[in-house]
């Protein structure tokens, strides 16, 4: 069945409708309790969900939805950017869309994406020509993305205040399962959040809120204290741990060297950082139907079964991402309200001795130190090559791979990695913050231009290797006539993009004493 | 609760006792669920919950998230509404019927003859997949295959046809009677188009079944109601569905136990009868149900054997229990390369939940003391 109509469904009715609909197949429901059917149909897996009539009739809402993604993950290169009015949304498999920045995503997300409820609020772009095709361990993009952009999202809004003024309350009905506003208010789906006035009428105007006609209050939630609380999960859908997976077996840190290097370093961190738990996104690699395989998940299971970590699953949605809370075993209690953490510290000493003793440890140091030497013996070679080398040929490409115009002179380019990391996002953050300063004009035609490389991309091999590029990296760049004449990567500056003043100060000098001022 | 004994019986394939639990079931949700699901009035609501509850459940045991269940009330009646249904929508559909189907789609080929083809079993009674491939090209509108046959027990690969079937955008019908509650069943991986099933085949009461279906391109068989989303006609049977949902909960649970031990009374059973001169093993010992076996013993009719057993209180049946009053040999082992008289001889020993080693012993010495 392609669309199916219910009046007043219940949970069960609704599910009933979300099995029998094929793809891409709807659901139009008339009820006059709008939040509860969305919030059934969240549960059941619905997609895109939206107001079918803007204006609500006599007999309620009309609330239409899709059903969700089925299948496995294919990675064909394709990309979403959020363009609505919120900073940021989550869609309902744990994407957390920043404005205006792209986001890696499926071919099943990508064509979610492409219903109608999306329109205006998502830009879908890529191909396999254009931005090359992904890492195949989808599931490390997702479950880096997920927690890294939150502490990105918190970095932004940590000092953010809630907006004064008149507050309105509004209620959002989808597509995404919540926004979040510039001053950090959450936004949920199928709820009422009081939102200031300026900001509520953009709201109704572009993201197909509805504001209350009478006195009703609704809910005001900031991401920020939300996050401050409770971390990561407070993203989390509904987070009800129903169940907290620990195996009972004497726990065996040998299997701490049997797991990749990611998790390594992800346990390292939360040990390192006193943090009570980390997420992951995704399945196990094995599971060839599952969503975002990743080796990260699946090793993280290992060590679940061997009594290292124990972990939450959040109940799945239809054929939803999973999402998976893990601590150190016995360190997370499970209560009502979700779930409490008590870091171990002899347990974490076992875990932080096991990781730095790997059996092959020795045999790994020997091989690092020879491959060391290699390294730098071959980066010495590319140094002398790339001093030796004129800038004019490779520097062509250079110019046609920015798109720059003649009018371009200097550049600040920033080379990333499809998948991008904090660090990354606030240097690109930082930098186009500081170009777009007012005090940049007195250069005229000297004002430097920014630009981004995508390092992943095949095409880019050419500068990537010109520049010797291995990680996001800031590089200066003067062309004349269309020819690259002068480069220089900025090295001592990058490090400090926790700090905006210091990051933006040392930026400033180097780009002024490159364009000779 | 007077329980039966069934220690003789070796015929699970044709019905299997009831779980008690599925029994218990019944009557609770035929005492408590008793009104109408379509009335409008509370306790019809409350049945309609209640069935769409159980349906849940049903579903998400065998990992079936993307499709509907239309209870029915026989595997039969499943498989003549999908295969009517899908011909009466398509008047020029053609099908493809692999050649060891049950009676209940083996209709079809005398009913529409000239717009049958049908798909070749080997001799240990395997689809030929490369024939399948090529007959696609011929543009089936309907494919229709057993998961697992009923006569022989072997299993086949549905999940590689299916996927042959989606990629070239032809629906298929699975008759699961012989698969449900006996190999695990994970249906997210599995594209088929419709999947039926029989209750009584693994443990539910009788009169229960149904078919997943997952589109509705078929015109219903029963009409007359808007039931089941106007697919058949009928009031749903709510304590039906529960003792389906019950059985199948049961089936699961014991199954990693079940499979094991039933491996082990299959090959007790062909260890003690290999004797017989002449004995042909039907049932491939891979790929084939743990506890159906297949023999055929030439020079004695199916039938004769099945007789002589029952005096001596053995249930066993000859290569289907639908077969039973026919003198006819075995369509199926025919198929399969058997000469008419091993065809004849064919005989099925089908094991469950409660055959004992014991009762195997004893059914293999009544059988040579019959053959001797």
């Amino acid at each position: 069945m392609k669309e199916i109509h219910l009046h007043n469904p219940t949970y069960l009715e609704l599910d009933d409708a979300y099995r029998s609909i094929t793809q891409p197949g709807y659901v139009v429901v008339k009820s006059a309790d709008a939040g509860r059917v969305i919030q059934d149909m969240e549960k059941i897996g619905f997609v895109a969900i939206e107001y079918a009539s803007f204006i609500p009739d006599n007999t309620g809402h009309t609330i239409r939805a899709s059903k969700g993604k089925h299948g496995p993950c294919h990675f064909t290169g394709k990309t979403a950017r959020y363009t609505g009015v919120a900073l940021a949304a989550l869609d309902d498999d744990n994407h957390l869309l920043f404005k205006d920045r792209p986001l890696a995503v499926c071919d099943k997300t990508d064509r979610i994406f492409g219903l109608p409820a999306y329109k205006g609020l998502i830009e879908r772009k890529g191909s396999v020509e254009k931005t090359g095709i992904l890492h195949p361990d989808s599931g490390r993009l997702y479950a880096d993305d997920f927690e890294s952009g939150q502490a990105f999202l918190y970095d932004l809004l940590k000092s953010t205040k809630a907006l004064s003024g008149r507050r309105k309350a509004v209620f959002y009905p989808g597509p995404f399962r919540m926004l979040i506003l510039t001053d950090g208010a959450m936004v949920r789906r199928g709820q009422w959040c009081s939102i200031v006035q300026n900001m509520s009428r953009e709201l109704i105007r572009k993201e197909g809120c509805i504001g209350a006609d009478d006195d009703r209050s609704g809910q005001l939630i900031l991401f920020q204290e939300e996050y401050k609380k409770s971390g990561a999960v407070c993203l989390m859908q509904a987070f009800r741990p129903e169940a907290l997976e620990i195996e009972d077996v004497k726990p065996d840190f040998l299997k701490l060297g049997e797991i990749n290097k990611e998790l390594k370093a992800r346990l390292s961190h939360i040990i390192d950082h006193q943090k009570k738990y980390f997420i992951l996104i995704g399945h196990e690699v094995d599971d060839h139907l599952g969503c975002c395989p990743s080796q990260e998940v699946t090793d993280a299971n290992l060590l679940v079964k061997y009594g290292i970590l124990s972990s939450l699953a959040e109940p799945l949605p239809g054929d939803a991402c999973p999402v998976t809370v893990y601590a150190f075993k016995d360190e997370l209690t499970v209560s009502p309200d979700g779930f409490t953490g008590q870091i171990n510290e002899a347990f974490r000493s076992r875990v932080r001795k096991a990781l730095s003793s790997s059996p092959h440890s020795v045999l790994k140091k020997v091989l690092k130190g020879v491959l060391l030497v290699f390294v730098i013996i071959s980066l010495g070679l590319a140094v002398r090559k790339c001093q030796s080398m004129e800038h004019g040929g490779q520097g062509k490409a250079a110019y046609e791979q920015l798109l720059l115009t003649p009018e371009d002179r200097y550049v600040v380019v920033l080379f990333h990695n499809q998948k991008r990391c904090y660090q990354c996002l606030q240097m690109e953050k930082l930098t186009q913050d500081l170009l777009t300063g007012a005090s940049w004009n007195e250069l005229g035609d000297h004002k430097p231009a920014f630009k981004t490389i995508v390092i992943d991309n095949p095409e880019n091999e050419v500068l990537i290797s010109r520049f010797g590029i291995f990680a996001p990296t800031l590089v200066l760049m003067e062309f004349n006539q269309g020819e690259l004449v002068n480069s220089k990567k900025i090295l001592n500056v990058t490090g400090l993009y926790r700090d905006e003043e210091l990051f933006k100060e040392g930026m400033e000098k180097e780009v002024r004493r490159f364009v000779g001022e | 609760m007077e329980q039966p004994n069934n220690s003789r019986y070796f015929d699970y394939a044709a019905s299997s006792p009831p779980w008690p639990e599925a029994i218990d079931a019944y009557t609770r949700n035929v005492r408590l669920y008793y009104a109408n699901p379509s009335s409008q009035h509370t306790p019809g609501k409350a049945a309609k919950q209640r069935l769409l509850a159980l349906k849940k459940e049903f579903c998400d045991m065998i990992r079936y998230f993307d499709g509907r269940l239309l209870l029915c009330a026989s595997g039969t009646e499943a498989n003549n509404t999908i295969i009517d249904g899908h011909m009466n929508m398509f008047p020029k559909g053609k099908l493809l019927i692999a050649e060891d189907v049950h009676e209940s789609i083996w209709y079809a080929v005398e009913k529409y003859k000239k717009a049958v083809e049908t798909i070749k079993i080997d001799h240990s009674g395997q689809l030929s997949v490369d024939q399948l491939e090529k007959a696609l090209n011929n543009k089936p509108t309907l494919v229709c295959i057993s998961h697992v046959c009923n006569e022989t027990g072997v299993i086949h690969p549905v999940k590689e046809i299916a996927d042959l079937c989606f990629s070239k955008q032809t629906r298929i019908l699975i008759d699961g009677a012989q698969s449900v509650g006996h190999v695990p069943l994970h249906f997210d991986d599995v594209p088929f188009t419709y999947y039926s099933f029989s209750g009584h085949k693994f443990g539910s009461v009788k009169s229960t079944g149904g078919v997943l279906v997952r589109d509705d391109q078929f015109l219903p068989m029963l009409k007359g109601g808007k039931q089941e989303w106007g697919l058949r006609a009928g009031t749903e049977d709510v304590a039906g569905l529960a003792a389906m949902v019950a059985a199948l909960k049961m089936s699961i649970e014991h199954w990693d136990v079940e499979k094991d031990q039933l491996k082990m009374l299959k090959q007790l059973v062909i260890d003690k009868l290999i004797k017989i001169p002449g004995l042909v093993v039907n049932s491939p010992k891979s790929s084939s149900l743990p506890g159906l076996l297949s023999l055929s013993v030439p020079g004695y009719s199916g039938r004769e054997i099945v007789g002589a057993l029952a005096l001596s209180g053995y249930a066993i049946s000859t290569g289907s229990a639908c077969h039973e009053n026919e003198l006819a040999p075995s369509r199926i082992m025919l198929a399969m390369g058997r000469t008419e008289e091993e065809a004849i001889g064919s005989i099925r020993i089908s094991m469950g939940p409660g055959t004992t080693g014991e009762a195997v012993d004893g059914l293999a010495e009544a059988l040579l003391e019959l053959i001797k």
